[in-house]
Parts: C-alpha cells; sequence; structure tokens
C-alpha cells in the first residue's frame, strides 16, 4: 500500500469503517512509513485540540427553564373561539329563510327609521325659534374693568340680568343696533 | 437496554420532559456552535423538540434518537440562517452583532476555547457544520456525509479546507495546527 492511499483513508481507519484487511494494511504500513505516522499523529493532535476547545467553551451552557413549559403549550394550543360575525354569516346563508327574515327585519328597522324622522322636526325648530326670539332682545355687554362677561335683559326701560332676571340693574338705554356691544 | 430501547422508538408528547432532560443541554451546545448565539440556540432546541413531536410518524428508528434529533436542530439552523441573510446582509450583521464568547471567570477562562469558538464562527455554514460534525459530535465520516447529503471525498475535503481556515484564525502561539492536512496530503 502506498503513501498517498493510507493518507487518503486515514479518516476512515479512524473511524474503524474500513474492511478488517484494508484496515491491517494501512495498519501495517504506518508500522513502517515515519511520514504517514506523522500525519495520523497530527490529525488526532487537532481532532483532541478542537474537541478540547469546543466542550470546553460549551460546557456552561443549559437550557432554560421555561423550555418544557413552552413546548408542552405550543403541543396544545388553546383553541381559538370562533368569530362571533363569521358565525353570524354563516348562519345568515344557511338557509333562505334567514335570508328573507333577515331581509324583512331589515325592510322594518328602514320604514321605522322614515316615519320617526319628520316627528323630530317640528321640535328642533320650535326650539331653536325660541332661541332666536330671546336673542333679539338680549346683548352681551364686555364689562372691561371686571374682566367678566355679564348677560343682560332688556324689559321696556329697564335692564335686568339675564341669568337671574329679578335683579334689575336700573334704567338705560340700549345702543344702536348697529353697535349690540358697548361697555357700560 | 432501556435507553436502547427509546432511542429506536418515535418519542410522544408525554415523553417531552425525559427528552429535554436526556438530550437538552447536548443539543443546545451544538447549537450554539452552529450558529454563534446563546439565545438563537435556546429558540431553535425548544422548536427542534417541538417538531420532533410533531413528526415523530416520521421517525424510523434507523438512526439513534438522538442523531435523528439532531438533524432537525440542523434543517432548522439552515432555515433560520436563511432567514437572518433576508433581514441583513452578511457585513452589516458581522458589524453589528460580532461574534461574543461565552463569559467565563478567570480560573476557568480558556484563552484557546474562546479563540477557537470565533474562529469558528467565521467559517462558512457548511465548513462549520462538518467541523461541530466531526470533532464535536465525533461522527464518524460516513454518516457526516448521509446527513449533509455530500459524498465522502466532499466531507474530507470540507475538513481539510475548515482545518486549515482554523489554522490560520488562531493566533500563531497557540501552534496546535498543522499546515497540511491529511487529506491534503493524500490527494497529491
Amino acid at each position: 500500500m502506498k503513501c498517498h492511499e493510507v493518507q487518503a483513508q486515514l479518516y476512515e481507519y479512524l473511524d474503524g469503517a474500513l474492511d478488517s484487511y484494508v484496515q491491517a494494511s494501512v495498519r501495517e504500513h504506518l508500522r513502517q512509513c515515519n511520514a504517514c505516522q506523522s500525519a495520523l499523529e497530527r490529525e488526532k493532535t487537532v481532532s483532541q485540540f478542537i474537541r478540547h476547545s469546543l466542550h470546553r467553551e460549551t460546557a456552561g451552557l443549559s437550557l432554560r427553564s421555561g423550555t418544557l413549559r413552552n413546548v408542552l403549550q405550543q403541543l396544545d394550543p388553546k383553541p381559538i373561539a370562533p368569530n362571533v360575525l363569521i358565525v353570524a354569516w354563516r348562519w345568515l346563508f344557511s338557509s333562505p329563510i334567514h335570508v328573507a327574515g333577515m331581509g324583512a327585519a331589515v325592510l322594518g328597522a328602514l320604514f321605522l327609521f322614515f316615519s320617526v324622522q319628520p316627528h323630530r322636526q317640528p321640535s328642533e325648530n320650535s326650539s331653536s325659534s325660541a332661541i332666536a326670539e330671546m336673542l333679539q332682545n338680549t346683548r352681551v355687554i364686555d364689562v372691561p374693568i371686571q374682566t367678566e362677561t355679564h348677560v343682560f335683559h332688556r324689559e321696556n326701560d329697564t335692564v335686568m340680568d339675564a341669568i337671574t332676571p329679578r335683579v334689575a340693574l336700573g334704567h338705560a338705554r340700549f345702543p344702536e343696533p348697529e353697535h349690540p356691544t358697548k361697555s357700560l | 437496554m432501556a435507553e436502547a430501547q427509546r432511542d429506536s422508538t418515535s418519542p410522544a408528547a408525554g415523553e417531552v420532559p425525559e427528552l429535554i432532560v436526556a438530550y437538552g443541554d447536548r443539543l443546545l451546545r451544538s447549537a450554539y456552535l452552529l450558529c454563534g448565539s446563546e439565545t438563537d440556540a435556546q429558540d431553535l432546541v425548544q422548536e427542534t423538540f417541538f417538531q420532533a413531536i410533531k413528526s415523530a410518524h416520521r421517525f424510523r428508528g434507523e438512526s439513534v434518537l438522538y442523531t435523528w434529533l439532531h438533524g432537525i436542530l440542523r434543517n432548522l439552523c439552515h432555515r433560520h440562517r436563511r432567514k437572518q441573510k433576508r433581514l441583513v446582509l452578511d457585513e452589516e450583521r458581522v458589524l453589528k452583532e460580532p461574534f461574543q464568547p461565552r463569559p467565563s471567570n478567570g480560573a476557568d477562562h480558556d484563552f484557546c476555547a474562546v479563540e477557537l469558538a470565533q474562529a469558528l464562527q467565521k467559517l462558512s455554514p457548511e465548513h462549520r457544520e462538518v467541523v461541530v460534525l466531526r470533532y464535536y459530535e465525533n461522527l464518524p465520516i460516513q454518516e457526516i456525509a448521509q446527513q449533509t447529503g455530500v459524498s465522502k471525498g466532499t466531507v474530507k475535503s470540507r475538513l481539510f479546507y475548515a482545518v486549515q481556515g482554523l489554522a490560520q484564525l488562531v493566533p500563531r502561539e497557540m501552534n496546535l495546527f498543522v499546515c497540511e492536512g491529511t487529506y491534503k496530503q493524500a490527494t497529491r
């Protein structure tokens, strides 16, 4: 057996994976050949060095404590509650009666809505007109000295407090309509 | 005997605690060497156990249970690496997350171990994988070839270039590597 043949099979020789005849031949060659013997020793040294270093570097590693719990949770996930909207949608289209019933309910709701709308309109109008009427006789007068805003109400020639109408503040004439706001 | 029987039967969900106790740390250390990050290694091992129980019916008992689990782990490592490549360029990743050696106290500090672990992470994934399988997992060439799906010659070639790479990356004063690998000499 030649050197290159032996060295090509050094890994298998170390693994003991060669046929017994070839294994014996390699062993015999290694006894007689210093170069191949040193190649074998180098491989053993490198192997030992790498193995030792990697084992040493990873010796302190250990699996985190929550791994078992996480794996079991992954294996047995909680059932997801079905979406209510999806269930309702499926139920609706499961039978034509459901579709017809839903259509009737929608039409009924629309009818009720539009029938109630006209009754609401006058009440809104009456309240807004009352406010408009009240504002005609009401002036907002800014009092800069007191830095307060008072709301006054006119009753004939008497100025009344609009918030507490019983309090008469005196007699005064209101300014012209084109200058509605003026300091007293 | 019981160990051997368990090694050849498919794992069940009820056996998760036993599996974790028996193989958890060993898989974690291998995962750490393959991916270079302890956090990623923890996640990958957890996912390995989950995948193993989920696909337990695929385990035919042709190999020992650890080898099968390690195969799942390597596939997950490949997938994880591809995902990382998609997220960031390799150069950016190296700049942002350089390999950090695990902290160790002064008494246990092993300069060679740290240097070699750092050098290992600088190898290509294929070269790193054969080094871990050959020297850490102590697998024969034939089995490495089967697991990685390449020929025995390719495994030997990768081993040679991986050792050459480590020899260049590890400081010269350690001087434990040889300049000429056995496979290279054999092929001349």
